[in-house]
């Protein structure tokens, strides 16, 4: 997750211990002092969902899987979270909001030291349930808007989605629990990128948290509408100038890229062209103590019978299941072969990023999208978008 | 008898959220054991050693599959529950069972080097001639044979 406000504009942010271990030069209370050392972890608690989103990686239905986690393995899961000493747990699906003991998980996992926070689709948000989830200790919720109406419902398959969305984003809001958007890019929708913005500043979210496409679950059926890298480099550019139009009309928007770490070197080449030397020569410091693609790393994935992914979008594949396992012993297990190069890929990435300058900073990008592109998780990024120059620059 | 652990058995079900998945043993070395390294989601063995071929062909000479949900697994501790701390199954009338549950705890013994765990609460009738063979069999209700 990179923050473009913070990197283009300078815009204090919770996440800036977290991200960048910059705690210190935040004015804003941090959710950890010292960049994490542990996992995000996102717990899909259920394969259940109201909606039937195209690009959804957890493939979810409306139906659940056999063998979801109880609430008492739930409770015990998130014990284990943070035992290990995860900083958050986002608890996401399916719909979580379907989970009638979501309340009671998340004031498990407040009880615990962890951060509890929410991945939803926003439409099962109502003021009661955001009051009740408040005061169970829900720190955050992350609403996902894919589009203006039209095409968020398409996207959605559902008719009344964006509507329903908007509503429970003004739920979070009015009973004050902080929001923000997610939002996937794709050809579908990427027309509607500033438009979405610009009303939901209206409502009055300050926060929005834009993911590239990985080939998961239902991503990897709808990989054709993913952007070209020509495409993605244009629209990261859009988002660049709406972060800095919004900051210098005096309203400071929190503004993320999240899933495709060639990001990474093109803000540094962005801060170089627009603001010069010494300001890309800050971005990239921060950059390097991001650490580049969490895969395997900064963030993991429990999903709803309790299999470990690297990430929640690599679904296909699991280190072990809580069941049988801790999860702090299955993800700190590096006598697992894959695991343990994984975390040391810098030196067995292949083709173009062997020679890229901004290897540190980027590792290789997604490797999911390796995997199912090139079949092979150590493969370039398909989705990098950097030019040869800007590779062989730094 | 040197040691004895607990064991609740008979974790076999959905292991997948997406559809069949695959136990994963790899083997790096002729002379090596096979290892557990997860989980692939695949409709077939043969899809299961190709994506698993992805991840670990550079490292592994033998790549074993098994589908998940038909593992048997006993396990010292499951989630939410460790085997020391489980109430026993209960009958109709409030009373422990004793035999023939899989949430049985199961009790190893090691004697003369070679320890075994059976599982079922019912001794099998091929087995039972294990008892004169000097080794000593699992205990089925919780006490020492």
């Amino acid at each position: 997750m990179i923050s473009v406000s913070k990197l283009l504009c300078g815009l204090d942010a919770e996440g800036d211990g977290l991200r960048y271990d910059a705690a210190d030069e935040s004015s804003k209370p941090q959710i950890t002092e010292k960049r994490q050392r542990r996992p995000v972890v996102v717990w899909n608690t259920t394969k259940r969902c109201n909606l039937r989103c195209e690009h959804c990686y957890a493939a979810a239905d409306h139906t659940g899987a056999p063998g979801e986690l109880t609430t008492a393995e739930g409770k015990a899961l998130l014990d284990d979270l943070a035992e290990f000493g995860a900083p958050v747990v986002l608890f996401s699906g399916g719909e979580p909001l379907v989970r009638e003991d979501l309340p009671e998980l998340v004031a498990h996992a407040a009880d615990n030291g962890l951060r509890p926070v929410l991945s939803t689709n926003g439409t099962l948000l109502t003021r009661e349930r955001v009051r009740e989830l408040q005061e169970s200790g829900l720190k955050y919720a992350g609403i996902s808007v894919d589009g203006l109406r039209a095409r968020n419902d398409r996207i959605r398959g559902q008719e009344g989605a964006f509507d329903a969305a908007v509503r429970g984003i003004e739920a979070c809001l009015d009973v004050g629990v902080k929001t923000g958007l997610r939002y996937t890019i794709t050809e579908h929708n990427v027309a509607d990128l500033e438009g979405v913005v610009d009303l939901l500043v209206d409502v009055g979210v300050d926060r929005f948290c834009f993911y590239h496409l990985d080939y998961g679950g239902r991503g990897a059926q709808v990989a054709d509408a993913d952007l070209s890298p020509e495409a993605t480099r244009e629209a990261v550019d859009r988002l660049c100038t709406l972060t800095r139009e919004y900051h210098d009309e005096g309203e400071e928007i929190e503004t993320l890229l999240v899933g495709n770490y060639a990001d990474a070197g093109y803000l540094v080449e962005y801060a170089r062209r627009e603001f010069g030397e010494e300001h890309a020569g800050r971005v990239r410091r921060y950059l390097e103590r991001n650490g580049g693609d969490p895969t395997g790393e900064r963030v993991a994935d429990v999903d709803p019978v309790g299999n470990v992914h690297l990430t929640q979008f690599w679904q296909g594949y699991a280190l072990g299941n809580v069941k049988d396992r801790p999860f702090g012993e299955i993800w700190s297990d590096e006598s697992n072969p894959l695991l343990a190069r994984l975390r040391e890929r810098e030196d067995h990435l292949t083709g173009r990023c062997q020679g890229c300058a901004y290897r540190d900073i980027c590792r290789g990008g997604s490797r999911l999208r390796a995997l199912a592109v090139h079949g092979d998780p150590f493969a370039p990024d398909p989705k990098c978008y950097l030019t040869e120059a800007e590779r062989a620059s730094g | 008898m040197v040691e004895k652990t607990n064991r609740n058995g008979g974790e076999c079900g959905p292991r997948s959220a997406d559809g069949r998945r695959f136990e994963v043993f790899l083997r790096e070395d002729a002379p090596d054991p096979m290892r557990h390294v997860g989980t692939v989601a695949a409709p077939t063995p043969d899809v299961a050693h190709e994506e698993a071929s992805k991840l670990f062909g550079w490292y592994a000479r033998d790549i074993w599959v098994t589908p998940a949900a038909e593992v048997h697994r006993y396990s010292a501790e499951r989630l939410g529950r460790s085997a020391e701390s489980a109430d026993p199954p209960q009958n109709g009338d409030g009373t422990a069972q004793t035999s023939g549950s899989t949430e049985e705890p199961r009790v190893r013994e090691e004697t003369e080097g070679t320890p075994f765990v059976r599982c079922g609460g019912v001794v099998p009738e091929d087995d039972r001639d294990d008892e004169t063979d000097g080794r000593p069999m699992t205990n089925h209700g919780g006490s020492d044979r």
